[in-house]
């Protein structure tokens, strides 16, 4: 036995080895891995671009970009980080003996700090900081800003990680529901594509072609004030959603085909088609294009979920009790689904014709 | 002395446990039966603090005990029905971060890891990981686990379970060890013919109902049992779609 083992040893061990065994599925972890090169690979693009422009005598608000970028990272950190360090946390399994010694709860503690101080802001992250701080500072020709900057988006984001890290272990209980938040985490960041462009005679950052100045360190501090209350509104939503079905399961006191119906329907992933699509269609700042697009995608969306529905009640009426769905006595299934997808539509299809 | 008294435990909305009441001495082995779904293992959680019961206390030494206290944690020592055990640390680890986690020094740590890992006949395996490990050598890695510690209490979880025969010898002999120290050790087991030699107090439960303190009839009915005994012819069950193969 190694004579230099101890706590923190074992503690990292469990770290290093919680990241290397993809807790989680395979399949997601892959994608989300292309996803952060994609993320990593935006970020290099972009500061590259701000440096050879400015090389080049073009006016750069450099405050503006890098401050953009420290939002971007902190994002990512809040977001995806948090989440992927409470998906490391669980190789500590939450019953195991370690429940039972009295320097449990300490060692307990212990490893959610260390991957909380290490994941989510990871060395990748805090050297992009880094980097850009000490850039636009020589770009700038002035430190104070960008650096005063880059410490106020540090401390706000472990402020925000610890936030998150509480309320989301609160509410997700298994790995493959974390990981795919993570993933739509992602998604989103990537999707808001920060990209250079020509602002008041300087170049700026803009997402999805909207510009936010980043300028004071207010703007910053209510920017991911902004970030950890999104973070947060996923998972109390996942927590109310089950607590809801809970009491309406228990009230209603379901048939096993009605709670099986309910399983299949996956009302949270309507939940989120509200969450992203009703936005786009109350906006003001929406053009009609833009939001004929969300309406058709969220038909499109009621379409493929309504099949998903009904393959997955064929394939397990068949694998399960060697029947059809369109046998005797299971046309209610598909009357009701029909019914309850035709609701479910109406409200993207109700905000359109009011936002019109 | 531990006393416990009216527990009333639930599940899933469901009461498992009413009105449960009993006391264990010191050496005292004590077989907690009941056929699945008895409740014997939210018993055993209830007293380690794992759950909260709906109404009824803990008593130890006379002294109301908060099952979830670290008080209690240092007197109680639970190995869970799947060994407990973390699947990414290997054999050595755990038993060596159970010794430091209940304030044992390192190296007394490591020779207390030495000293279990021989006694379980776990040298072979001592680097491979919870999760590399069979179901039996799991379970015998969560006794080691548990008894690496000194503690007052010992909750066993279906400690027979999976476990070949030379292991549940050398278990016997930790029960035999315990029961002569003093500990007072909870085990709740299908496994009464291995039990009954070596407990000294049943508590039976059945269907939320307790059936505490079985008379001698029950449980010569149970020892009797021919699957028990091992004498029985044993008859095939009606299972129509299972056709003979020609």
């Amino acid at each position: 036995m190694d004579a230099r083992i101890n706590v923190n040893r074992l503690s990292k061990a469990l770290y290093r080895r919680g990241i290397h065994r993809i807790l989680g599925n395979p399949f997601l972890g892959t994608f989300t891995a292309f996803l952060i090169v994609l993320f990593l690979i935006r970020i290099a693009a972009n500061l590259y671009l701000a440096i050879n422009l400015a090389n080049m005598g073009s006016r750069i608000d450099a405050v503006q970009i890098a401050g953009a970028h420290f939002i971007y990272l902190s994002a990512y950190a809040i977001w995806v980080g948090s989440l992927s360090s409470l998906r490391i946390s669980l190789a500590l399994p939450r019953l195991c003996f370690v429940n039972f010694a009295p320097g449990g709860k300490q060692f307990r503690s212990r490893f959610r700090r260390q991957i909380a101080f290490r994941r989510p802001l990871s060395i990748v992250a805090l050297s992009i900081i880094l980097f850009t701080a000490i850039v636009f500072s020589l770009l700038l020709g002035n430190w104070c800003v960008v650096v005063v900057q880059a410490l106020v988006v540090l401390c706000s984001t472990f402020i925000g990680i610890f936030v998150v890290l509480a309320v989301a272990s609160w509410s997700f209980q298994s790995r493959s529901e974390i990981q795919i938040m993570e993933m739509l985490y992602l998604i989103f960041l990537v999707a808001l594509n920060p990209d250079i462009g020509p602002f008041n005679n300087q170049v700026s950052i803009f997402f999805r072609g909207f510009h936010f100045p980043f300028h004071s360190v207010w703007e910053i501090g209510f920017a991911v004030g902004l970030i950890v209350l999104l973070a947060l509104l996923i998972p109390i939503l996942v927590r109310m959603m089950s607590a809801m079905g809970k009491i309406f399961r228990k009230k209603l006191s379901l048939s096993p085909m009605e709670r099986w119906y309910w399983r299949f329907l996956r009302i949270r992933s309507w939940v989120l088609l509200y969450l992203v699509i009703l936005p786009v269609l109350i906006s003001t700042n929406t053009t009609p294009g833009a939001k004929r697009w969300a309406l058709v995608l969220s038909i499109l969306f009621g379409a493929v979920s309504y099949l998903y529905f009904i393959a997955q009640c064929e394939n397990t009426l068949h694998e399960k009790w060697r029947c059809s769905l369109f046998d005797k006595g299971n046309i209610r299934i598909i009357t009701r689904s029909v019914l309850v997808h035709i609701v479910l539509m109406t409200i993207p299809i109700l905000g359109y014709v009011a936002a019109k | 002395m531990l006393n416990l008294e009216n527990i009333m435990l639930s599940r899933g909305g469901r009461t498992v446990i009413k009105d449960f009441s009993a006391a264990a001495d010191r050496g005292d082995v004590v077989a907690l039966l009941g056929p699945n779904g008895a409740g014997k293992t939210t018993l055993l959680h209830f007293i380690a603090g794992v759950l909260k019961g709906d109404s009824g206390d803990i008593y130890y030494q006379g002294n109301r005990v908060d099952p979830a206290s670290a008080d209690w944690r240092r007197r109680l020592t639970y190995v869970l029905d799947d060994g407990g055990i973390i699947p990414l640390l290997t054999i050595e680890e755990q038993i060596y971060l159970q010794c430091v986690l209940v304030g044992v020094s390192h190296t007394e740590s490591i020779e207390r890891t030495k000293l279990v890992i021989d006694l379980l006949e776990l040298a072979r395996y001592r680097g491979y990981r919870g999760d590399e490990l069979s179901a039996g050598l799991r379970k015998r890695l969560g006794i080691g686990i548990g008894i690496v510690r000194d503690a007052e209490v010992f909750l066993f979880d279906e400690p027979f379970s999976s476990l070949d025969v030379q292991a549940m010898a050398v278990f016997g002999r930790i029960l035999m060890t315990l029961k002569n120290r003093g500990r007072i050790v909870i085990a709740a087991s299908h496994s009464f013919p291995f039990l009954h030699n070596l407990c000294n107090q049943v508590w039976t439960l059945s269907a939320g109902v307790v059936a505490n303190q079985p008379n001698k009839q029950d449980l010569h009915t149970l020892l009797d049992h021919p699957f028990q005994s091992g004498n029985t012819s044993i008859e095939e069950i009606d299972v129509p779609w299972m056709l003979e193969s020609t």
